[in-house]
């Protein structure tokens, strides 16, 4: 059995004392190179298990561990942030330098990272995400998605293994969304472990794995074919499904047939039927 | 955790800003605007000749370090105090006390400097270790219950400060400190207090485009961020409240030089902590100028508006006058007068390029 790379025992959470639970009794494991899509509806707890898996965060009980460091050991936080980063939601609140290279630079300094080295890993780390020919641009001038990329460009100089991205396209418009969906799905590729907090379903198909929250606590986790398989659930819930998954729940009322993530494949499916009849 | 404080950043100007285009011309034209406004401050007492007028200048190069102090907190740290005085009063203290109690004015001041600066960092330290790790909510009140411990030390300790009616040391100020300075001179001092004002702005605008500084500047942009990048928060904070308790400290000794009288409510009061927030929100939060120029609208607008108080009997309620022009400058200022400024600028400049 392959070991976790995030491994969640019993975690218990609340901001202040007489507080209710934020997670409660939550246990959960991702294991290396997994892309698992964490949903929930406001308030759940998303965003805060989110900033515990790279000690943001440290559980009231419980434990967390990433890549076998305990969170909540204060001599293993700086290797714990090394190895998780996080790309967070507002992306005009990312920056910290003038260019987008001296952003980059930013987490290296603190890494004791020496110049030479430094050169070399904003320069990978850009072309990663295919910011490398805007590393002198001040990272305000840049579109929303282009950010985000920088942000990413950040973190992935620092080399970690996990990334966390919280609700890190939620902000940005249509373009800029499809932009960071297909800079993750490259990392995928390569064989990061993504953990990716959403709101939105169709985002969530391109996991691996989709984690459902609701009040502090998993109330499902599925494979991404296995959970979209009842909408019914979603709808409950007052999430808004992509239109063609939609249409199938309706076509589908019987349950009959399984639910199809890809939407092409459902237009072609269509087509056929409709030629057929 | 592996911190770096070395300047190792790949191109030389990081600071962070939606205008840093202007602030790069502006910095580009400083050097003359600035060589001109010392040139202009350096002949001025020799044409006036009023000590009222020096003495007004001096208390606003003081008050506009003491400024300076508190926007390194809040402009380019994000962390309010309400109790900042304290360290202003430190400062004046130390001074008033040791040229007291002490003969030999040199070594007085020495242990002035050595206690005022030494007790702040003490004092900063532990209060920041305290409260810095909580909401940001904590560190305003916890300052302003330190602070208020303070005063009251300072007001019940008669039989070393003399209470609440402080006391004047006029008579210990050296007049011929390291046998040439005479402190008791109005010009003196005012040279003394306008090469202060100098030294401290280069020493803090160093210190704000030093690594430090722009790891503090990214903490008020984006905590979570540069925690989540491996920066220790807590840290970072304290050196920007020792930092600035200690600058503040100084100002305090400058400020008791100038006055030679201390009581516990013209140096450590909350009204004093007031009075800076209210310089650096009427000069531009986080601009390390604004201080400068906030000081100098409260310090000229009081003294005008006290000033007045033959004039017309309104004028003996001048504090709402003034708050009054607190408010008018909000409204015509809100970016603060070099943020506004700033601001209009950058607007100008960018009209032009796109009629380019």
């Amino acid at each position: 059995m392959q070991k976790a790379i995030i491994d969640c025992r019993d975690l218990y959470f609340t901001y202040e004392e007489e507080q209710e639970w934020i997670l409660n009794n939550l246990s959960f494991q991702a294991y290396r190179g997994e892309w698992i899509a964490i949903l929930g509806t406001n308030g759940s707890g998303k965003s805060t298990l989110a900033r515990m898996l790279n000690a943001l965060l440290i559980p009231t009980s419980g434990t967390t561990e990433v890549d076998g460091l305990r969170t909540d050991e204060d001599d293993h936080v700086w290797e714990i942030r090394q190895k998780a980063g996080m790309v967070f939601q507002n992306p005009d609140h990312q920056f910290v330098a003038a260019t987008v290279r001296d952003d980059i630079a930013f987490g290296l300094e603190n890494a004791g990272i020496d110049r030479e080295e430094m050169i070399e890993r904003i320069k990978a780390a850009s072309e990663q995400v295919a910011i490398d020919g805007h590393l002198d641009a001040e990272p305000h001038r840049l579109s929303g998605g282009q950010k985000q990329r920088a942000a990413i460009a950040g973190i992935l100089a620092l080399r970690p293994d996990i990334m966390i991205f919280d609700e890190s396209t939620s902000m940005l418009d249509p373009e800029g969304r499809k932009e960071v969906m297909k800079t993750m799905n490259e990392l995928h590729e390569r064989g990061f472990t993504l953990i990716m907090i959403t709101h939105d379903l169709q985002e969530a198909m391109q996991a691996d794995r989709v984690v459902f929250m609701e009040k502090g606590t998993i109330v499902k986790d599925l494979s991404t074919e296995a959970f979209f398989q009842d909408p019914a659930f979603l709808m409950d819930r007052n999430f808004h499904l992509p239109y063609f998954l939609e249409v199938q729940a309706y076509l589908n009322d019987n349950k009959q047939q399984a639910y199809m993530l890809d939407e092409d494949e459902w237009v072609k499916m269509l087509c056929k039927l409709h030629s057929t009849t | 955790m592996n911190v770096n404080f070395k300047k190792r950043m790949l191109t030389p100007d990081t600071q962070h800003s939606s205008t840093l285009m202007d602030r790069n011309t502006w910095r580009k034209k400083q050097p003359w605007v600035f060589i001109a406004i010392c040139f202009v401050m350096l002949l001025l007492p020799l044409f006036v000749t009023q000590s009222s007028m020096l003495f007004l200048l001096t208390n606003i190069f003081i008050l506009a370090v003491f400024a300076m102090s508190y926007d390194i907190l809040l402009g380019y740290t994000g962390i309010i105090s309400f109790g900042h005085a304290m360290f202003f009063g430190f400062g004046a203290y130390s001074v008033a006390l040791s040229l007291t109690y002490i003969e030999q004015a040199e070594v007085a001041l020495l242990v002035a400097l050595l206690a005022g600066v030494s007790f702040s960092v003490i004092v900063s330290f532990f209060v920041g270790l305290l409260s810095l790790r909580l909401k940001d909510t904590f560190y305003a009140l916890i300052t302003l219950a330190v602070a208020t411990i303070f005063l009251v030390i300072a007001e019940q300790w008669r039989s070393f400060t003399r209470g609440d009616e402080g006391f004047n040391f006029t008579a210990q100020v050296p007049t011929e400190l390291f046998g040439f300075i005479n402190l008791i001179d109005r010009q003196t001092v005012y040279y003394l207090a306008f090469l202060f004002l100098i030294v401290m702005f280069l020493v803090l605008r160093q210190f704000i485009y030093s690594p430090v500084g722009r790891t503090l500047q990214a903490i008020r942009e984006n905590e979570s961020r540069v925690s989540a990048l491996g920066y220790s928060i807590i840290r970072y904070k304290l050196i920007s409240t020792i930092v600035a308790g200690v600058v503040a400290s100084l100002a305090g000794m400058m400020y008791a030089v100038s006055i030679r009288f201390v009581n516990p409510f013209s140096t450590m009061d909350v009204d004093v902590t007031i009075d800076a927030l209210l310089m650096v929100v009427i000069g531009g939060v986080g601009t390390l100028y604004g201080a400068i120029i906030g000081a100098g609208v409260i310090e000229i607008a009081s003294h005008w508006l006290m000033g007045m108080r033959d004039v017309h009997p309104i004028f003996e309620r001048w504090v709402i006058l003034f708050g009054l022009v607190f408010i008018m400058s909000i409204l015509f200022f809100p970016a603060g007068i070099v943020g506004t400024v700033r601001e209009k600028w950058s607007k100008r400049k960018g009209k032009r390029s796109s009629q380019k």
